[in-house]
């Protein structure tokens, strides 16, 4: 799936900015550009509906801001959302595409929520790490699977981890109505984890579950190995140049392997995260949207693990502030999905707008 | 063009550059690596926008903003590295882009490709596609399609390359009667020989200006080194001169050649009945049995493509062993991962080094470092050192000379021959055990050549096992201390010092003989 690097016309590069300062404002220009657009094409859209779009934009940017509640909310989707997005970069990284967050956080949380509520009588010192540990391990055996095809076969990774999605539901389908089902919870879910399986909330109330610290800790973790130590360089070449890599002792095909099975660890973390820290269950429709987000956070910030929580918070108070939106404005929340993929487009086109801009002036 | 000025950020690749271009000649560009004669035929070529300087053709001054405004004046130039590979046939790629194909359009483009080709004898099957064939044959096609537009001045960037000695001979043939139709042609090129050969003007560039324009007949091989090297005729740019411009082969011992230090007799790389595939999963490599001591350069002559990549990529543990043991100072490698054969010494200088040498994105420290990010030097607290390494790259960039804007520069915007020194550079920094070189100096100009060869004994006289692969004789017989020839996968004969005969030689590597190795 890496594609090969193809040596084309030479590659012309922009004339270097005269000042540091000069260099940021130009890369921070196609953002601004593509955040202004996303909002102006978005409102005209609103304005068409016959709704207000002054008064859904000022809902979307501000409820997470306005309240402890939201702000509270902001963080706690903050979590999967930051998960997601670094195990979908990644493995891009080595240019391998994990589509099967969803998949990875589903059964995450089926492990966590069966432990859960099987040990259910131990105490939170063992019983919480046991369930997060539990989440970890069912997302690294899921993506392992695709990582296995992948690295034997050679079975298109994209493939087979969308696909394992479609089995992750029916996992989760079969823990919530057969094994540890709930009737009383309306939806198909499984019964609540013991006490000892629940994160203890940090501020508040409302307060954000303590998971928040372990998220955030994976990030940095991330960029640590991902800069500053051999495993990440060696991520990086083999993604860079797979042959030159292979030439100079890195083994490609392990690090891609090896990549999408960390993306799969941090998408069963997510799970378990949701389990003990949000739903206190796993239950039917828990991924939300995080896949299709997590790929867009990840996109955005360009594969960055820096980038990714920054963007993530960002796509967080957009989420947090499109219900608020639907329910005072009543702009459908759909709507915000819209506005993300719009800044997405437009920050992509940028890209090649700025490559012809570049070339020209070459 | 007069008065061409181009930077790229802090980098001055053209500094008030000029070029005169006569109707129906060939026009050498010659300079060191980095000298700017790329980008000066990039600016014609309407790819590179100067900063100031002006373009005039028949007299008239011209804008040339692109690629198209340049086919649209008559312009046409084949790059340093062949841009298409595709499946499509030969006759597509040259109509691709053209005006006015239509139905049946393709038809009538294949008869006047035929016509073309026939006339310039630059033989293609315009029904072939174009990613099954030869080096030499893509390069035909782009010359076609060059000429298929109708191009009254054909830029060639070094154009021989990656071409085997008779194509080379192909290619001149072909030039002769390019510019017997008054089309003019623009020879970019590092071999001295080569230049004198074909050109009837030679200009000489270095440091972004054109420095000197000299005719053919007016210049001899050791006063175009020595233009070329920008030092006076000394005799060490004679020497040079002499090794790759004017056959060395056949008068025994070259100068400059001294022969190794005894070579110890205990051989640090064994290869005993190696068997290589190709990478159809055809073998390519049936059983070659090769020795090489401490101290010892082994020359692997050949024609390109009988079996010296493979060859190549199995002794540096990149290709897999399908047969036969390669064991470096004792230990048999044959199967293990490429890393356990760096760790035992192993280096490798790969033939394309744009593919397999270096990452292109990733700057020149990244480059510098691939290969030893896990080696305890550069390792504090389990954490790479980056201070240590960028340390290390900045000795390396001054060492080796690599021109370069700085250590964070990527890779892939340097110089055809500052990414080979590159590439050395990171190769001999390993002080390897066993080095492998595939045709280290192509694309090399005279100084960095000269310094590759320096830097080959160095190691040989540290006691590395050197095997060189290389097309070019002149080049073995001034490096190597024994050569064997490689034909169709096979050692078909061995030469020792002071017996290289270049028709022997010859008459082997193209296997009209063998003999019992
Ligand atoms: N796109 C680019 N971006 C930045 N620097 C560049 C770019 N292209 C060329 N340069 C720089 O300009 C200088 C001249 O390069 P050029 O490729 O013209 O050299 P050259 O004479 O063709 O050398 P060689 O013989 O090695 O091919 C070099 O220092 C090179 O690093
Ligand atoms: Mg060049």
């Amino acid at each position: 799936m890496s594609a090969a690097p193809v040596l084309s016309e030479p590659e012309a590069g922009a004339p270097a900015p005269r000042s540091r300062a000069a260099r940021v404002l130009r890369g921070a220009l196609p953002y601004v550009l593509a955040l202004v657009l996303a909002f102006v094409v978005a409102g005209i859209v609103i304005a068409a509906l016959g709704y207000d779009p002054v008064e859904a934009f000022r809902t979307i940017l501000t409820t997470s801001f306005r309240t402890d509640f939201g702000f509270t909310e902001t963080l706690t989707k903050w979590v999967p959302l930051t998960l997601l997005a670094l195990g979908f970069t990644i493995p891009l990284a080595v240019g391998r595409f994990n589509i099967g967050g969803e998949g990875q956080l589903l059964v995450g949380a089926t492990a966590a929520a069966g432990v859960g509520i099987v040990y259910a009588e131990l105490p939170t010192g063992v019983l919480l790490p046991l369930v997060l540990v539990a989440g970890v391990l069912a997302g690294v055996v899921w993506a392992g699977i695709a990582a296995f095809l992948m690295g034997r076969f050679g079975v298109n990774e994209i493939l087979s981890t969308v696909l394992l999605n479609f089995v992750s539901f029916q996992v989760l389908d079969y823990a919530a109505t057969e094994v540890w089902s709930d009737p009383a919870a309306g939806v198909a879910a499984t019964q609540r984890v013991g006490e000892g399986a629940v994160l203890p909330d940090i501020g508040g109330p409302p307060g954000v579950h303590a998971g928040i610290l372990l998220a955030a800790l994976v990030t940095l973790a991330t960029i640590v190995v991902t800069r500053r130590t051999a495993a990440g360089f060696e991520l990086r070449a083999a993604g860079t140049n797979p042959r030159a890599a292979g030439i100079n002792g890195i083994r490609v095909e392990r690090v891609a392997v090896v990549a999408l099975v960390i993306g799969g660890a941090l998408g069963g973390l997510a799970g378990a995260l949701e389990v003990s820290g949000v739903h206190g269950r796993a239950l039917e429709g828990m991924q939300a949207n995080f896949l299709l987000l997590g790929i867009i956070i990840g996109l955005i910030a360009r594969g960055s693990a820096v980038w990714v929580p920054v963007v993530a918070f960002g796509i967080a108070v957009l989420e947090v502030g499109a219900s608020s939106m639907q329910r005072t404005v009543g702009v459908p929340a759909e709507m915000v999905l819209i506005i993300e993929a719009l800044i997405l487009i437009f920050l992509l086109l940028s890209d090649v707008i700025a490559g012809r801009l570049a070339r020209r002036a070459a | 063009m007069s008065g061409v000025s181009k930077s790229f950020g802090p980098v001055r690749a053209l500094v008030d550059a000029d070029l005169e271009l006569a109707g129906g000649e060939v026009h050498g560009l010659v300079g060191g690596n980095g000298a700017g004669k790329t980008t000066l035929m990039n600016v014609l070529y309407g790819l590179y926008r100067p900063d100031s300087g002006e373009i005039r053709v028949d007299g008239r001054e011209v804008h040339v903003r692109s690629p198209r405004d340049a086919i649209d004046l008559g312009i046409g130039m084949v790059h340093q590295h062949l841009l298409q590979v595709s499946t499509y046939s030969v006759v597509e790629n040259v109509v691709l882009g053209t005006k006015g194909g239509g139905t049946g359009g393709l038809r009538a483009a294949a008869r006047r490709i035929g016509e073309l080709s026939d006339r310039f004898g630059l033989a293609v099957d315009p029904r072939a596609r174009t990613d099954r064939l030869s080096v030499g044959a893509r390069q035909r096609v782009e010359i076609l399609k060059v000429l298929y537009r109708g191009a009254r001045v054909l830029v060639l960037d070094e154009p021989t390359t990656n071409l085997t000695p008779q194509e080379v001979d192909g290619l001149f043939a072909s030039l002769r009667e390019i510019v017997a139709e008054a089309t003019s042609v623009v020879f970019i090129s590092h071999k001295v020989r080569e230049v004198l050969a074909i050109c009837d003007r030679i200009s000489v560039m270095r440091d972004g200006r054109r420095l000197t324009t000299v005719e053919r007949s007016a210049t001899d091989a050791t006063g175009l080194a020595s233009l070329m090297v920008g030092e006076p005729a000394t005799e060490q740019s004679s020497d040079v001169a002499a090794a790759l411009g004017l056959g060395a082969v056949g008068g025994g011992a070259a100068p400059g050649a001294e022969p190794a230090p005894e070579a110890s007799a205990a051989a640090r790389l064994t290869v005993a009945g190696l068997v290589v595939h190709n990478d159809q999963g055809v073998p390519a490599v049936h059983g070659v049995d090769l020795a090489v001591g401490a101290g010892e350069v082994l020359g692997v002559a050949g024609v390109a493509g009988n079996g010296q990549v493979e060859l190549a990529e199995a002794l540096a543990g990149v290709r897999r062993v399908h047969g036969g043991a390669v064991s470096v100072d004792g230990a048999d490698l044959a199967g293990g991962p490429t890393c356990r054969w760096l760790d035992a010494g192993v280096a490798y200088v790969p033939e394309d080094r744009h593919r397999d040498g270096i990452l292109g994105a990733a700057s020149v420290t990244e480059n510098l470092l691939l290969g030893s990010q896990r080696s305890g030097s550069y390792r504090r607290a389990g954490l790479l050192d980056w201070r240590r390494v960028r340390e290390h790259a900045r000795t390396t960039i001054d060492r080796y000379e690599i021109k370069t804007p700085g250590p964070d520069a990527p890779a892939g915007n340097l110089s055809g021959g500052n990414i080979q020194r590159l590439v050395l550079a990171r190769a001999f920094e390993r002080q390897p055990a066993v080095l492998v070189l595939q045709n280290p100096t192509r694309g090399l100009d005279l100084r960095s050549t000269r310094f590759v060869y320096d830097r080959v004994h160095e190691a040989r006289d540290r006691g590395c096992a050197v095997v060189l692969i290389s097309e070019d004789l002149d080049e073995l017989s001034l490096l190597a201390d024994r050569i064997v020839v490689l034909y169709s996968g096979r050692v078909v004969g061995e030469r020792s010092r002071g017996d290289y005969d270049a028709y022997a030689l010859g008459r082997l590597m193209a296997g009209v003989v063998q003999e019992g190795s």
